[in-house]
């Protein structure tokens, strides 16, 4: 009878650990939940704000009568300056900026747990360089993919940067080569074009040099709707691909046996998964120049946030991702008006004391 | 389930790892892979688990060739427990654990993943961890994570590579008694590899003996723990001695530069 007793209450006691874990676990996780709804919302406040920032100032109230004018075919009075300030010239760079961001953040987590490298980026596979490469191939030689017109421009940039990153996930598809090999094959990469870059820079005149300091810095003044839309198809098109991949990164973050063990096909999983992240860089940095900065830093400032659950931390990265280059740019078009900053500066500003104050912020190591 | 090694032979470019490994696991026994370095241990584990393929000889679960099992089934048949992972992204244990459900989570996990879970965590006295981030916890604690997270995956074959290899004692008899309470109770079998001879023999029902990528020994650890054998095997001399229906290796071997060493 007391025996009986006894395993009731113990049964009873691990019924009650059990519930109180799944408590606490569900309210971790609607954590999570709430943090990507409050960066959405930020990332509406700063369209709303960056929308009213500008040589030509304008209200809350004048921006929400255009956005309903040209979005829901209303027709309300705000007069043409107020529409083509908003519709032609912010908008579109807005939204090249939240698209860019966004794509460049979701590349970064994806290489940085493909190759279980806390330095993976966009800059460290060699990608960035090869792009500025290209760029000023076109911009001071002219040569290779046409003269200096700027299509031409941006298709160089887009096929060597996707033309440095096709060799390093060639070397992926190799079976026995480390993810440390191929983080040292993207550097040297990185050197092959940043010197090949500044080959053509010794070479070219003075305003071709400008030209390609210009391109290189990364700024967003080139954005136009038709720039947009084929950036917002390619980021907005692999998003989904890669969070179907989430389960599999986050097996792949405990290591290669472990996600053998679990039924993961790594090489497949490495390859499509390496080959996306690509081309959403390439299509990101061909319109903008090499602002890859955010792709390093807004996965690791979401991850210490948010924690390594790629379920979460890849949308999480992404709108961080966005919000942290629109509000650099914002800062770019505002602090030194009418002057213009290009925007790759002041990721940088923005972004390092946040990524140093949430490293030192932490007690434990973070990596 | 019976688990079985048919003929395997494995090589890296020309060396030859594994020659013609054949062995049983009859369902709910503990089998524990015993020889020195470099003699194929890992390697045959890693052919167990399917991170490394053979062409050569057979892996058989109920008499089925693995290879002809989808990976997404045979990784709810097989749990796997490292030796150690690298210290790399901030996971929480939960996580960790909810892992082992993987196999059976297309988007979110179901109620019966999260129970499961929750059940083995609580089993295991990992509660209080649950939310804790793996880098902060000590090598004992992450050992019986990483075993909560192959049991999460309710396998039917638990494979451990070194277990106890960076444990303390009470640690290392904590994780056996664990593994050998849940080959017990939940019939699971059990493949580990194991260095501390005491231990296997105390844990295991039957010992394979691997030497130089070949089977030297297969059977129950009275029967191949011999002085000879363990002197091949390692070429170390021990005594092994019969105390209170347990066995014991001892090493009975003299330290070089003993004589000179001045003892105040």
């Amino acid at each position: 009878m007391g025996n009986g007793q006894t395993i009731s209450s113990a049964e009873i006691s691990v019924a009650g650990k059990k519930a109180e874990l799944l408590g606490n676990y569900r309210r971790h996780t609607s954590r999570k939940h709430h943090f990507i709804l409050a960066l959405l919302a930020a990332l509406a406040a700063a369209v709303m704000f960056s929308l009213g920032q500008g040589s030509v100032p304008l209200d809350y109230q004048t921006i929400a009568m255009v956005l309903c004018n040209k979005l829901f075919g209303t027709d309300y009075a705000c007069g043409d300056i107020a529409v083509t300030v908003i519709w032609e010239l912010r908008l579109p760079r807005i939204c090249m900026g939240i698209v860019v961001g966004a794509g460049l953040s979701l590349a970064g987590v994806t290489m940085q747990v493909i190759l279980r490298n806390p330095l993976a980026s966009p800059y460290t596979l060699g990608m960035a360089s090869a792009a500025g490469f290209g760029a000023a191939l076109s911009l001071v030689a002219g040569v290779g993919l046409g003269s200096g017109s700027e299509i031409w421009t941006i298709t160089n940039a887009f096929v060597f940067s996707l033309l440095s990153s096709l060799m390093v996930v060639g070397l992926s598809r190799l079976r026995q080569v480390s993810s440390g090999t191929l983080i040292l094959a993207g550097i040297a990469m990185m050197f092959l074009f940043s010197a090949l870059t500044s080959l053509l820079q010794y070479i070219g005149s003075n305003e071709e040099i400008a030209a390609v300091v210009f391109w290189l810095m990364g700024n967003l003044s080139r954005a136009s709707w038709p720039k947009t839309a084929i950036t917002a198809v390619a980021v907005l098109g692999i998003m989904p691909v890669l969070l179907r991949y989430s389960w599999d990164f986050n097996a792949l973050a405990s290591g290669d046996e472990t996600a053998r063990s679990f039924g993961v096909n790594i090489g497949r999983v490495r390859f499509i998964s390496l080959a996306l992240s690509s081309l959403v860089v390439a299509a990101s940095i061909c319109f903008v120049g090499t602002i890859a900065f955010v792709g390093l830093v807004a996965p690791h400032i979401a991850r210490m946030i948010i924690g390594g659950d790629h379920r979460f931390l890849l949308p999480a990265a992404s709108l961080l991702g966005a919000l942290l280059l629109l509000t650099a740019d914002t800062a770019a078009r505002t602090i030194l008006s009418p002057v213009v900053l290009p925007v790759g500066i002041l990721t940088s500003f923005l972004g390092v004391p946040l990524f140093v104050y949430l490293l030192v912020k932490r007690r434990r190591d973070y990596w | 389930m019976i688990f079985e090694v048919k003929n395997l032979d494995f090589r890296f470019g020309r060396n030859q790892i594994l020659k013609d490994i054949s062995f049983q696991v009859p369902e709910g026994s503990v089998v524990s892979l015993v020889g020195p370095n470099g003699s194929g241990k890992t390697t045959l584990l890693r052919c167990i688990i399917g991170a490394l393929h053979s062409p050569n000889g057979q892996i058989l679960v109920d008499d089925q060739p693995v290879k002809d099992i989808q990976p997404r089934d045979v990784s709810k048949l097989i749990g796997y427990v490292p030796q150690a992972e690298g210290n790399g992204f901030p996971f929480t244990v939960f996580n960790a654990v909810l892992l082992g459900r993987k196999p059976y989570i297309s988007w979110n996990p179901s109620q019966r993943d999260l129970d499961m879970v929750s059940e083995t965590l609580v089993t295991l006295g990992l509660e209080q961890f649950a939310l804790r981030e793996m880098n902060e916890l000590s090598g004992g604690e992450k050992q019986k994570v990483y075993i909560a997270r192959a049991i999460a995956n309710e396998p039917q074959l638990l494979v451990l590579d070194e277990p106890t290899s960076s444990l303390d004692l009470r640690h290392q008899v904590e994780v056996l008694d664990l593994i050998g309470e849940l080959s017990e109770k939940k019939q699971i079998s059990v493949i580990m590899a194991m260095h501390d001879l005491n231990l296997a023999t105390m844990y295991s029902d039957r010992l394979v003996m691997l030497k130089n990528g070949q089977v030297m020994g297969d059977g129950p650890p009275s029967e191949l723990l011999t002085v000879d054998k363990i002197k091949s095997l390692y070429g170390v001399d021990v005594s092994v001695s019969h105390e209170n229906g347990m066995l014991h290796v001892f090493l009975n071997h003299a330290r070089k530069g003993e004589s000179q060493r001045q003892v105040p």
